[in-house]
Order: structure tokens, then sequence, then C-alpha cells
């Protein structure tokens, strides 16, 4: 099977199942996708989807399971699938997220933040080593939403990136959202956080939308992408850096053609 | 065995707290959590609930309009705290689910259920591509999946028949292929 050799570029989607017929028959614009990893770890009709939807976009492969601040073994058999599906369908780049999501073999379907201890950072920094090293290529970091901070800690979220940059390689995925959702929570300005996050590295970029629960915004990926997010995905590209973004939709779901619309839309107000 | 670190240590204390699914006493969160964000913590437990119950309802949707949204979620919540969840696949969690529900809720007085289940599992394609159910529970769950009222549902709680899923015409159809006697416990 021959698949589009293009790379993933300018402003795509991440797929969603209830999508699939209609991205498939549908004359769109949208140039790539993002496929979430956990979707494609059963059998089942989706992959010949997939591997139709691939002959004719590029897309990227994204993870929740990876467990990079987690302490159980890291789960062999999951990166074996993980590393088949890479090789199936050839996505340009892999990424998970800068968290910890199951523990003593309990799942939490969450992503939670991880303890910014010096021991963390090592835990952190030694799993990703070895799963760079199990699929013979960089993984892409994502930074996430955190509604807590733990008492005692060494390292700022900024710090704490910047460390793992260092002591990987690995490679970033920056969720806008993520940040601003963060910053906003704790009644601060994300500027130098967005000034200071090591932008060569990064390798794709996330928009979304949540939800304000009176003080407290949850990232629902439920609505559609705050102009505050549009503008400071503008503002990376007017530095200079053209990074491939996806606008994130989990739940409250709209149809393809209006997703779609929405990020053409997106795309008109953020083109310099 | 060895020592757990305080790294271990703090990740056994937020794992345990958010699948109890409800923080009785805030002092053990507030020993490593920044007071300023104790309140937050029960996001954490309702991204889990919420996350479960949404995926399953959406998978069984008969079986939770049969049973009824508050019946439903004390399943799910019973279910998360007495196994927790062990697997990464969703669908894996949803099949021990409904083996759960089974043996917990009282099929006896409810000799529906089991066979709603297995509706719900064939027609969104997990397990075998057919199964056994009371006859006329496929009419009735139909009813309730397109919120039809109906005066009457013909249902003979001792026969059973077979039905499989298929596609006809790239629109997904479930068809009844045999019918028998029906035997003590529905084979899913």
């Amino acid at each position: 099977m021959n698949f589009l050799k293009n790379k993933i570029h300018g402003l795509g989607l991440g797929l969603r199942f209830s999508h699939f017929n209609d991205i498939l028959k549908s004359e769109h614009q949208c140039p790539w996708f993002e496929v979430i990893t956990e979707d494609f770890l059963e059998h089942g009709d989706h992959h010949q989807k997939l591997l139709k939807l691939r002959q004719d976009y590029p897309i990227s492969l994204h993870s929740v399971g990876l467990n990079l601040g987690g302490v159980d073994d890291i789960d062999l058999d999951y990166l074996k699938k993980i590393k088949s599906i890479y090789l199936k369908y050839q996505p340009d780049l892999v990424s998970d997220h800068l968290c910890w999501s199951s523990h003593q073999g309990k799942y939490h379907y969450d992503l939670l933040p991880i303890p910014r201890t010096k021991e963390g950072l090592s835990i952190v920094s030694e799993r990703i080593d070895f799963i760079q090293n199990y699929l013979e290529r960089p993984l892409v970091v994502e930074n996430i939403t955190s509604y807590i901070e733990y008492k005692e800690e060494d390292y700022s979220e900024i710090e704490f990136i910047q460390e793992i940059s260092k002591k990987t390689g690995c490679f970033f995925l920056l969720d806008i959202t993520n940040v601003l959702i963060n910053f906003s929570n704790r009644g601060k300005n994300p500027d130098e956080f967005f000034g200071s996050f090591p932008m060569e590295k990064v390798k794709q970029i996330h928009l979304a939308g949540g939800v304000n629960k009176g003080n407290t915004i949850i990232d629902t990926h439920s609505e559609e992408v705050q102009d505050n997010d549009i503008l400071e995905l503008k503002k990376i590209k007017e530095k200079g850096y053209n990074i491939p973004a996806i606008i994130e939709r989990d739940s409250n779901l709209p149809l393809f053609s209006l997703l779609e619309k929405e990020r053409q839309e997106i795309e008109q107000k953020i083109s310099i | 065995m060895s020592k757990k670190s305080q790294y271990e240590i703090l990740l056994d204390q937020i794992s345990t707290e958010i699948f109890s699914l409800n923080t009785k006493d805030k002092h053990s969160i507030e020993k490593i959590i920044d007071s300023k964000y104790v309140d937050n913590f029960n996001i954490y437990q309702n991204n889990l609930f919420y996350f479960i119950n949404d995926k399953f309802q959406s998978q069984l949707i008969g079986s939770f309009k049969h049973m009824g949204k508050d019946n439903f979620r004390y399943f799910i919540r019973k279910f998360i705290l007495d196994r927790g969840i062990s697997s990464i696949i969703v669908n894996e969690v949803l099949l021990s689910f409904t083996h759960y529900i089974k043996k917990s809720f009282d099929i006896h007085e409810d000799k529906m259920l089991e066979s709603l289940i297995n509706i719900d599992l064939l027609w969104n394609g997990h397990g075998e591509a057919s199964t056994w159910v009371i006859e006329g529970s496929i009419i009735y769950w139909k009813s309730l999946v397109e919120d039809i009222e109906l005066n009457e549902v013909e249902v003979d709680f001792d026969q059973e028949e077979k039905i499989q899923r298929l596609f006809i015409d790239d629109q997904l159809c479930m068809k009844k292929i045999s019918t028998r006697k029906k035997r003590d416990r529905i084979e899913a």
C-alpha cells in the first residue's frame, strides 16, 4: 500500500471515529490528522479505514498510556503494539504526555501531574530514554493541564521541561490551551512560560476548548477554541516557527463538516 | 522488598485517593498538595468516574435506559471501587463491567437485563458476531434505543433466539437466525 509521503503541515484535526466516513467520503481541506494510538490497539474495521485515510493524508500518532512519570514497569506489550502501529502506518511522529496515568496496575484514564522533584526528573528521563531506544526514534512529549500543585517540588514546570529536554533529547508537543488554562487557573501571566519554552524542539502544537466552572477552567476538549489560544498560535508563527498544529475535540463532538469549518476559520485567523 | 521512594509514596497516595472517588478527609491530601489546590482534587475523581460512565453508557445504551441513570451510575461507581480499572484498553474494562453487572444485578429479578447487555455488546461489535437472547428482547431493546414507547412488547421468557450482527448495503443490522427453548443461563 502506498502512503502519502507529505509531512504533517499546517492546521489539522484530531481523528475521531464518528468522523471517519465523512473524512473518507467528503471533499475537505484538512491537510493532516492526529491519530490516537489507543484507538488502534484492537483489531477491527477501523484499521482498514485508517489505511485508506493514510493513502491521502499524513498523520501523527498520539498516545495517552506510556505513563512517563509512573513507577510501574514499562508495559512492553503496550510498547510493542505502539511500535507495530508505527511501522504499519508510518506516522511523522509519536507523542505522549508529560504525566503519569497508571499506578500499581490500575489505570486512571487521565493525565496526572508529575511531582517535579529531582527523583521525578530522574524517573521520567530514564523512562523517556528507554522508550526512545525501544521505538528507535525520538519521542515527542506534551505539556499537560494540572489542577493541583504538590507541596514539595524542586522545579517549576518550565524548568522541568528544560531539564528533560537536556537529559533525553526528546522533542515537544506544545499544548497552547493547556498552558493558558494552567496560568489562568493560577491567576498568572503565561508570557514567560511561552518565552522560555524550547521552541526549536517543538514538533507539534495542540489547540482545544475547555469549560469554565467558576474559578477553574477544565480542559474538556468539548468547546470551540478560544481567541486567546488562536492568538498565541499566531504569535508563534510570527516568530518564524511554522509548526504543524491540530484542533483536539473529544466530547460534544460536532459533525465533521462543522469542525472542518472551525478549522478553516482558525487557519484564516493565523495566516500571516 | 525494597523500600518505597518518596516519589512512589506520593503516587500511591494520589492514586488511592482518586480511586476512592470521594475524599472524606481532606487532611491527608493537604499534606501533599498545596492547600490552594486541595478543592481541585475532585476534578481527577470526577474525570475518572465520568470517563468510564460516558464510555460505558454509549456502548450499553439499551441496558443503560433499561436500568435508569441512577442505577447505572451506582454500578459504575461500585465497579470502580471494587475492581479498579485494570486494562489500558477501555473495551476490555467494558467487558469486565458487563460480567460484573451480570453477577451483581439480580438477574433473576430482572430477566431482561442480561439479554439487553448481550444485544448492546453485539450491536457495538464487542465479542462474537452472534448471541443468544430472550425471544422478543430485541424489539424491546430497539424501543429503548430509539425512545419509542410501546404499549406492549411480546417477550417469551421461555424461548431464546440467536441474533447475528451483519451489514446489509453498508447498513448495520441485527437478524434472528434461530430459536430454542430457554436454558438456565444465557450464553454470551
